[in-house]
């Protein structure tokens, strides 16, 4: 029988200003749950790989906790990402491709993004990555034939370990623009889901309304019309309080 | 036999039709450059109070054949549309398929709509929100005819009920409905990227005075979230100012 895992990186860190465990608690709780149901193993990563500075680059040094060919297919996901109690295995939404979800929040942010880390870094500067094909890395979806990625990736990081746990350009992002320069580099075949599984910016896109003219339920729109909700886009003073309404609004159903 | 660039545009005399004349302007450039014909649709067919005239363009095929005009593919655009000097002939590019732009802009609209024309008109069903096209952009060709026969036919048929609705939901008035109708009646759809119809582009934080946007695509779609520049109205402020800086 094919094993998948759901993989979060979840650690408290001096470079943050606030403690990841304050607002992922809940969300990892969701994971937890969607995962027995679904018979998927479930990964917790909560202290660092010794040779990672700033812990968002655990990510890329997934495969290094499991023997290899363990798992068929993996998801790697951000600690503010929660799932919805029913939704489907999306791990049967694909088979050899490399997923994600568009991201198309702030095109602005992406160009100017793509074009810093492509100034900065030899080994992309060649790379052609548009601004339509950017996924966000806070929800992937993968195989166990995509390892050389993240060796691609992790060994990347050690080479410019010291320049990127001080990056402090703002308003460019940390890993997630390398990884899409990566998956272009390496011309990796990708797969676009639909917004419903990883629904970012839910504030902009008016997603924590529900139908004030009908009126018929009072649900937010984010609850009823995707699957994996990513709180992102919010003042981090807010994210936990969002984080925490969401819970006490719909826990009842992961029990 | 050439394709066409048919655009909507009804001077309302309200003042907005200074900025879709840059609009259209542009569109005539482009044409000229790639061989196309660019049509005017500026005289209603019925009253506008009682079909907009962005329902009225799906009779499109009957006005190009009734003014004995021959097309291959037909583009029908906004006329808050300014097309880029240098924009890829989409034509070559639609394998004959009907095609648009996914929607990508405020989400809320979007799924408030669908439930709303689910409710009053298309009994109860829904379609997905995620893959809905945008009304501004689509590319269509003689195979859609009997498609569009239906749209008009459907539109005519309920027409009480689609003004009571427009009036109501304030979500626009073509662009939900033929999204029900284009799944109902089974079209496939070619999506184009985003770079053929830019909307929303405050939401996307693109349109400034920098003119990022004129870099990250073709079709520009002043729709909503302009921001404002001095006093005058914002879809004149940056037709004006996008058509001078690319056609000028």
């Amino acid at each position: 029988m094919n094993k998948n895992l759901v993989y979060i990186v979840s650690i408290d860190h001096n470079s943050s200003r606030y403690n990841f465990s304050n607002f992922s608690k809940h969300c990892i709780d969701s994971w937890k749950y969607w995962c027995e149901k679904n018979k998927i193993d479930f990964y917790l990563q909560s202290e660092s790989n010794p040779n990672v500075g700033i812990p968002i680059w655990n990510k890329e040094f997934v495969f290094t906790n499991f023997k290899e060919n363990k798992y068929d297919k993996i998801a790697v996901v951000d600690s503010d990402t929660m799932i919805k109690w029913d939704a489907p295995n999306f791990f049967n939404l694909y088979d050899d491709e490399f997923c994600g979800v568009l991201d198309t929040a702030n095109l602005r942010w992406t160009y100017n993004s793509i074009n810093t880390y492509k100034n900065h870094f030899e080994e992309f500067k060649q790379t052609e990555l548009s601004i339509y094909e950017y996924i966000n890395a806070g929800v992937l979806m993968f195989c166990k034939e995509h390892k050389y990625v993240f060796d691609y990736l992790m060994n990347f990081y050690l080479k410019h370990k010291y320049i990127l746990d001080n990056w402090n350009v703002p308003g460019v992002g940390k890993e997630q623009t390398i990884f899409n320069l990566t998956l272009k580099k390496l011309n990796i075949k990708q797969k676009y889901l639909s917004p419903e599984w990883n629904l970012i910016s839910m504030n902009k896109r008016g997603m924590f309304n529900h139908n004030w003219q009908l009126n018929k339920r009072q649900v937010p729109f984010f609850i009823d019309y995707s699957y994996i909700w990513h709180f992102t886009g919010i003042p981090i003073e807010s994210k936990q309080s969002i984080i925490e309404q969401t819970w006490s609004f719909i826990k009842n159903n992961y029990q | 036999m050439k394709n066409i660039i048919f655009i909507p545009f009804i001077d309302n005399n309200d003042g907005r039709a200074i900025g879709y004349k840059y609009g259209i302007q542009s569109w005539k450039n482009w044409a000229k450059k790639n061989n196309c014909d660019v049509i005017i649709f500026d005289t209603p067919i019925m009253p506008i109070s009682e079909m907009k005239v962005t329902w009225q363009r799906y009779f499109l095929f009957n006005m190009l054949e009734n003014s004995d005009i021959e097309y291959d593919q037909i583009l029908m655009v906004d006329c808050d549309t300014i097309v880029h000097p240098d924009c890829p002939n989409f034509f070559n590019d639609t394998e004959g398929l009907y095609c648009g732009v996914i929607n990508d802009g405020s989400y809320e609209w979007t799924i408030r709509g669908i439930e709303n024309y689910s409710e009053y008109v298309f009994n109860k069903k829904v379609i997905p929100w995620f893959n809905t096209i945008n009304g501004g952009f689509q590319i269509v060709n003689k195979s859609h005819k009997s498609f569009f026969k239906i749209v008009t036919d459907f539109y005519l048929n309920n027409k009480d009920l689609f003004l009571q609705v427009q009036q109501f939901s304030k979500t626009g008035s073509d662009q939900i409905p033929i999204n029900f109708l284009l799944q109902q009646e089974n079209i496939k759809i070619k999506y184009l990227s985003y770079s053929f119809n830019m909307m929303e582009m405050g939401k996307k934080e693109i349109i400034n005075t920098d003119f990022l946007f004129t870099k990250l695509g073709w079709v520009f779609h002043f729709n909503s979230d302009l921001p404002k520049v001095g006093d005058e109205s914002e879809d004149l402020f940056w037709m004006r100012e996008t058509y001078n800086r690319l056609w000028k």
